[in-house]
């Protein structure tokens, strides 16, 4: 791997993290809001994720496996959001049915 | 208040005061990589580093202590099993950190014998404190667990929360014992190593703060038991999953097997998972509650948790975790960069939660508020972001330049360490090294402040009509 390819593909595996947080931070506020405008934005940090996750994928010297990983993960990032909204949702919503 | 809450609030005071050592001693460990003759023959890099890590390991223990000693009585309905031994252990704990302190800065080292095993240093980083001191540790730990495991046996009952810190105690003693063993082979003492420090780390103090946090969070938004249970078990399912075996990570270029590559890069790979998870609850949370609490800084520094063990640990551990790249990262200030951004997180920011938390009832205050807090959590947290932004262009030239290109000679890694962005790096990071200084010195006298004034306001005569 070149000096230039290592920094990039560094750099790219922060930002898909970073892009994760940012569409987790704009779900969960559109949830709140109830705002479609913020779940726009949501969609686009997720967008953003897919892209750059891509981006690792095709073009960079990483090994299958971790591409693989990469791809899985990229994935698992679109769905924890919503399922843990959901989760918190069903918890307290059944914490008031019983007080 | 309760013998055991005293005792929380003492080891909470301690926490404080030798996280303003791991401050200080963190601030001078800067300065050398700017001036290398920095008290030169008096005292050398490697000793302030040593203070400073020490430091950070025993001040983040004691808070964890202080926090579990206040939430203990709170759990059971009485105080914890054997309170007497761990009001004497306090103050020989306190003793012999300070001993120790004084050990490193007049002694520093001695020669490759027995007598400075027992008496000066061990020589292991993060453990480095002599034997005696070890031995201290290791028993103070023993009367922890005693204390928490005892206590529930007594009360007979148990909740979800102590049930799995009771546990945790197991490997919270049995993994400290790894302090002690001399292994001439280098390869194989990493190896047990790093079962202490990542075990201990990312395992037993990861379930200890989620104990910790569902407590406070029962304490501070009213959340409920069956909730915070429930995340707690999902956490520790999580660490479990993918902390353990997360490991391997440090097994990477230390003379282990290759196997260690992918365990470590896939599971390390993971550990961001469950922390989105945690940004989805902090936004939840926040929302539901509007922000409304009558404890404002102990909230803002739980969510400074959540976005912080994110970002610290799930973003900035990303990068350099799959082994391709780890090759050039390892062990250059892009790790140091991630270590300090994970333990902030992660750890720190929990701590000084509880801190609030805990001196709110102490001196009975209805609310806390003030302009103190937000000033110490600005400087603190813009400090703290400042340092790991400046180490992570560090780093990446010492990765780029020294290793990447340079092929991690000894000529290149002078290079690195002269490079422009490389000493840029370190200027910078010790300017904002001096902002976070700044914002502990706001925080100490916050917190020996706070509801002082109230309070003197309120003792006020009023005036004659």
């Amino acid at each position: 791997m070149g000096p230039d390819v290592f920094l990039l593909t560094s750099l790219s595996l922060g930002f898909m993290v970073l892009s994760a947080g940012a569409y987790a931070l704009l779900y969960g506020a559109a949830r709140l809001k109830e705002s479609r405008g913020l779940l726009l934005l949501a969609r686009l940090a997720y967008a953003t994720l897919a892209l750059d996750a891509a981006g690792l994928v095709l073009a960079t010297p990483l090994a299958l496996a971790w591409k693989l990983l990469i791809a899985a993960s990229a994935l698992a990032y679109l769905g924890i959001p919503p399922v843990t909204w959901r989760f918190l949702e069903h918890t307290h919503r059944h914490e008031g049915a019983h007080t | 208040m309760s013998r055991s809450k005293n005792l929380a609030v003492r080891y909470l005071a301690a926490a404080v005061l030798f996280f303003g050592v791991m401050t200080l001693s963190g601030l001078m460990s800067a300065i050398y990589y700017i001036n290398p003759d920095f008290l030169f023959g008096l005292l050398h890099f490697s000793v302030a580093k040593m203070l400073h890590i020490d430091t950070m390991i025993i001040w983040l223990l004691m808070g964890f202590m202080g926090a579990v000693y206040w939430f203990l009585p709170e759990e059971f309905g009485r105080e914890p099993a054997g309170i007497w031994a761990a009001e004497l252990l306090f103050w020989i704990f306190v003793a012999a950190v300070l001993v120790v302190a004084a050990i490193f800065v007049f002694v520093q080292w001695g020669p490759g014998t027995e007598t400075t095993l027992w008496l000066v240093q061990q020589g292991r980083k993060y453990v480095e404190a002599p034997r005696w001191a070890a031995i201290g540790v290791a028993l103070v730990m023993l009367v922890f667990a005693w204390n928490v495991v005892g206590t529930a046996v007594a009360a007979r009952r148990v909740t979800g929360v102590m049930a799995v810190m009771s546990v945790n105690m197991v490997p919270l003693v049995l993994l400290y014992l790894i302090a002690f063993p001399k292994i001439d082979n280098m390869a194989v003492d990493l190896y047990w190593w790093w079962w202490l420090v990542h075990l201990w780390v990312e395992a037993t103090w990861e379930i200890l703060i989620g104990c910790i946090m569902a407590l406070a969070m029962m304490k501070l938004l009213g959340t409920s038991r069956q909730i915070v249970e429930g995340w707690l078990y999902i956490e520790v399912a999580m660490v479990l999953g993918t902390g353990i075996l997360g490991l391997g990570h440090h097994y990477f270029w230390i003379g282990t097997p290759d196997y260690w590559l992918g365990i470590g890069g896939f599971f390390s790979a993971l550990e961001p998972l469950p922390l989105l998870g945690m940004v989805v609850h902090a936004v939840y949370d926040a929302g539901v509650h509007r922000m409304q609490t009558t404890n404002r800084p102990a909230f803002y520094w739980t969510l400074a948790e959540a976005f912080g063990n994110f970002l610290g640990g799930g973003m900035f551990g990303f990068m350099i975790t799959l082994p391709q790249l780890n090759l050039f990262a390892h062990g250059t200030q892009w790790t140091v960069s991630h270590g300090h951004f994970a333990f902030w997180g992660a750890y720190a920011c929990g701590v000084l939660s509880v801190c609030y938390i805990a001196l709110q009832e102490q001196r009975g205050l209805a609310r806390v508020n003030g302009s103190g807090w937000v000033w110490a959590f600005v400087l603190l947290n813009t400090g703290l972001i400042g340092m790991v932004g400046s180490l992570l262009v560090a780093g990446m030239a010492q990765a780029f330049f020294e290793r990447a290109i340079g092929g991690s000679t000894l000529e290149a890694f002078i290079a690195g360490q002269e490079n422009p962005w490389f000493m840029l790096g370190m200027y910078s990071r010790f300017g904002f090294g001096l902002m976070f200084g700044a914002g502990y010195v706001v925080l100490a006298f916050n917190l020996l402040g706070l509801g002082r004034r109230e309070a003197a306001v309120a003792m006020k005569p009023l005036p004659a009509e």
